[in-house]
């Protein structure tokens, strides 16, 4: 099995080799890959590195200052807010693919200038296995996953990149984050993605899908986190749908489609699919088959109608279990403890459904987008 | 000993390297555009999965065809390398009429050898839109779910053998246990 001793045994010496004099500036997001390629590199070569955290304006409530305080005695972090910035940016656009291309470019250029300010040669950056296997195989486009597509990031943004957990699943990461001795607060930290709130606002990014988005995520993480999920999470998409006749009748139920669209993966190819929900149900065994009858179509995500209210979002409830986050399950939560989550949500404003997504990894992927 | 992984681009193949690996067994990415005389340096194969359809693509997955019917030494095939085994030999490959994806009960009728200690019933992932509908003359079928009716199986000389499910992945019950009765056939 993996052996964190061999793995920092075999890049210590290699590090210090391509690294040289040079300085490098090491990107951080919060989650536990991006934290421990940044840990391990200051590990290594001190403070010739300068760990930096853009404020993109899609992280969750009061993040930027947890991570912060969190890894106060272990990284000197810099914060940048480029908010503004990137709401201009990406404000308006609704294709899946075409924002996470958005968020690569302001995201590169923005670290490009920082490189530069800090006199660096490298990036250090936390992409681990599944981000450039997803990517590579045209699933979704990660943003850190540059080399891999044959980005040449030298010529485009001045800078050399370093990816020292890129051959490690996130289970691995977690065990080396715990062998070089990183607090539980890390090591076991919740993975949030690079694009954050922006990929769990599904499909037009706005200013007030953003803040529900947020909102959602903070009730959402505060009642699951007792049921320890690998990941969950909320989604926000315009509640407006249509009922599918046919489907609805072939399954004896109320089959809802939405206007948006979610990512998913289906034998190993991309699948930008239709989202649709179903009438509560209480077994698991009922929900799973009608959600497996729902994706074997051209749909990639089910999802069961909770509660309904009067805004115009509709917010999905994701709790999923998986180690490496290449096949993930659904957490088989009680339907009375998922009320009672929706009516909580649904004091948020504008908010006019709860549902809870229960697809599976293959035929979802893990966010929405 | 050293194995030879046909890499079709699937989103698994690297987990596929990474189990073999910690097995203690050494094992190396093969293109599958390499002329089929280089592939005598490996004791045996794994054909991975990967996005294409054998019916439609069979010409953008090189030479692998030739590996299947030229080469003797002993075969795995995954998901996509499956169906490849199947079409190349002889079998029928198509649409599968319940693409199954995420979760799959499969039932196992003839344990065999590559099946060799795994419950009789287990949970599976799949991610497949072709299956095998008839395997190769001289085939027999090891394993099904409620809708896809192949989904293991072995040749009469006990050399080659395939599976529709992902044993690579984690969530596959006992899934490690396809490669270690596997690495077993390959050192004999």
């Amino acid at each position: 099995m993996f052996s964190p001793e061999k793995f920092i045994e075999e890049i210590e010496p290699q590090v210090k080799s391509i690294v040289g004099n040079n300085r490098l500036v090491a990107a951080v997001s919060g989650g536990v890959d991006s934290t421990t390629a940044a840990v391990i590199m200051y590990r290594i070569l001190g403070d010739k590195v300068t760990p930096v955290m853009l404020d993109t304006g899609f992280l969750r409530e009061n993040e930027a200052e947890r991570v912060k305080s969190s890894l106060s005695n272990i990284i000197p972090l810099e914060i940048e807010d480029v908010s503004e910035m990137f709401m201009k940016g990406l404000e308006g656009i609704g294709d899946a693919e075409a924002k996470r291309k958005k968020f690569r470019e302001l995201f590169y250029s923005t670290i490009s200038n920082i490189v530069s300010k800090y006199n660096s040669k490298f990036l250090v950056q936390g992409t681990i296995a599944a981000d450039w296997i997803e990517t590579k195989g045209g699933i979704k486009t990660q943003h850190n996953v540059l080399v891999q597509l044959g980005i040449n990031t030298e010529k485009t943004w001045g800078f050399s990149l370093i990816e020292p957990l890129a051959d490690l699943y996130k289970n691995e990461v977690r065990e080396l984050a715990r062998y070089i001795g990183l607090p539980r607060e890390i090591s076991e930290r919740q993975p949030f993605p690079g694009p954050g709130l922006l990929i769990r606002c599904v499909g037009v990014l706005t200013k007030d899908k953003l803040e529900v988005a947020r909102r959602a995520n903070s009730i959402v993480e505060r009642t699951l986190s007792k049921y320890h999920p690998s990941q969950y999470f909320a989604a926000v998409f315009e509640r407006e749908s249509e009922v599918d006749r046919k489907l609805s009748e072939a399954l004896l139920d109320e089959i809802r489609v939405y206007k948006v669209k979610a990512t998913g993966v289906k034998g190993d190819v991309r699948s930008y699919g239709k989202i649709a929900s179903f009438r509560l149900r209480r077994s698991y065994s009922e929900i799973r088959e009608v959600s497996s009858k729902i994706t074997s179509g051209d749909f990639t995500r089910a999802l069961m109608r909770i509660k309904e209210g009067k805004g115009k979002y509709s917010v999905a409830i994701r709790a999923v279990s998986t180690e490496d986050f290449m096949t993930a399950d659904i957490l088989e939560l009680d339907p009375d403890t998922l009320m009672e989550l929706a009516e909580e949500i649904t004091k948020v404003k504008d908010v006019g459904e709860v549902v809870y997504d229960v697809t599976t990894k293959p035929p979802a992927t893990i966010e929405y987008e | 000993m050293k194995v030879g992984l046909i890499y079709f681009g699937g989103q698994y193949n690297h987990l596929i390297l990474k189990n073999v690996k910690y097995l203690g067994v050494d094992i190396e990415v093969v293109d599958p555009s390499l002329p089929v005389e280089k592939l005598n340096a490996y004791d045996c194969l794994i054909f991975s999965g990967g996005p294409q359809s054998v019916k439609e693509e069979i010409n953008s997955i090189g030479n692998s065809v030739n590996y299947v019917r030229e080469l003797s030494s002993p075969k795995l095939g995954i998901c996509l390398g499956h169906q490849l085994i199947a079409y190349a030999l002889g079998g029928v490959v198509d649409k599968a009429s319940n693409p199954e994806f995420g979760l799959v009960k499969v039932t196992i009728h003839d344990h065999d050898t590559i099946l060799k200690d795994m419950p009789s019933v287990f949970n599976a992932w799949e991610s497949h839109n072709d299956e095998v509908k008839a395997p190769p003359l001289g085939f027999r079928v090891l394993a099904s779910s409620e809708t896809t009716k192949i989904q293991s199986m072995v040749n009469k000389d006990n050399t080659i053998f395939t599976v529709q499910f992902h044993p690579e992945v984690k969530h596959t019950q006992q899934g490690l246990l396809v490669f270690k009765n596997f690495l077993e056939v390959c050192k004999r």
